[in-house]
């Protein structure tokens, strides 16, 4: 099975994956990715000024062959204008 | 004169010590049990969800885990074993199995008859407080790993299970000066966190980028045990180890 390195992005920090994992092909690789990419921002995100992690994925030859992205958005309604209407 | 082989049965006096005080009768009354061993290949069943068991299994060397798989083949692991641990002691009362136990590694077991169990536990009612008290311990792990899991930050639940593990195996005399064996890949400890293997590798590259451990080749080393046990919050009492209660 090849093998795939999942590097992590946090804001500023970039943690590289080393050792890798094998997956079948990049279907799954991508499953493991969206897996990852939700389990690491239900982690980080409400625990840091992390607002978006992102999974980059590189196959056996380092090539870049994924990305997947999470992020959260929060938006206060203003109320002040509300009330005129 | 006394003999310096090992009985096959020490590891499990040296768990059940760790928790309880034996006499030497007691000690006497386990080594007489009667015992088959067996090699296993790892990742190899030992008991499935739904077997009606009739024996129980105990670890002499190697790792076993106690798991379960749900529809979509995702696995949780609930446990990990190591030498002289009974995994499936609750088989010898409730002999339907509700999960499965199986190796993580290469593993000698022995296998001891329900009915040998049974047997001794009636004519010693030390022992039997003892494995009773076995269990308790092992329902105590369970609600440590389920406030890890459904509290923690991954950082700090694996931090955890990394403080368990070591004091676990120093108290049977396998681990020692803060480095110990820990012969499981990153998807078991994905599977036991209930994180994804990625997550994992995460949270593994931070601790040794804090300098906080090392993991090479199936050792464990705690370079910072001392942070290791605050961010985790650790309090070893849910161990209930004797040695660790009398300093």
């Amino acid at each position: 099975m090849p093998l795939f390195y999942f590097d992590v992005r946090e804001g500023p920090l970039f943690i590289q994956d080393e050792d890798g994992l094998a997956f079948p092909d990049l279907e799954r690789a991508e499953q493991e990715a969206i897996h990852a990419v939700v389990s690491i921002g239900k982690d980080r995100i409400p625990r840091s000024d992390t607002r978006d992690v992102t999974v980059e994925v590189r196959d056996a030859d380092g090539k870049r062959v994924l990305t997947v992205t999470v992020a959260l958005i929060v938006q206060r309604v203003d109320l002040s204008q509300d009330a005129e209407g | 004169m006394v003999s310096n082989v090992e009985h096959p049965l020490s590891p499990l006096i040296r768990q059940l010590e760790s928790i309880d005080a034996l006499s030497d009768e007691e000690c006497r009354a386990i080594k007489g049990l009667p015992v088959t061993l067996k090699t296993l290949r790892p990742n190899q069943d030992i008991v499935r969800d739904g077997d009606t068991a009739s024996q129980c299994c105990l670890i002499l060397e190697g790792w076993a885990c106690r798991y379960k798989i749900i529809s979509e083949g995702k696995r949780q692991i609930f446990s990990f074993h190591i030498a002289g641990d009974i995994p499936d002691l609750q088989s010898l009362h409730i002999p339907s199995m509700d999960h499965s136990l199986a190796t993580l590694t290469t593993a000698t077991v022995a296998f001891v008859p329900h009915e040998a169990l049974h047997d001794l536990t009636a004519r010693c009612p030390g022992i039997a407080a003892t494995l009773w008290r076995d269990t308790l311990v092992d329902a105590a792990i369970f609600r440590e790993w389920m406030l890890c899991m459904g509290r923690r930050s991954a950082f700090d639940h694996m931090a955890h299970l990394f403080c368990e593990l070591y004091l676990k195996q120093e108290a049977v005399g396998l681990a020692g000066d803060h480095r110990c064996p820990l012969p499981v890949t990153q998807v078991d400890l994905a599977d036991a966190t209930g994180l994804s293997s990625v997550h994992v590798n995460r949270v593994l590259q931070e601790m040794r980028g804090r300098g906080m451990i090392t993991l090479r080749g199936s050792v464990l080393v705690i370079r910072a045990w001392d942070e290791l046990l605050r961010t985790a919050e650790f309090d070893a009492t849910y161990l209930h180890q004797r040695k660790r209660a009398a300093r």
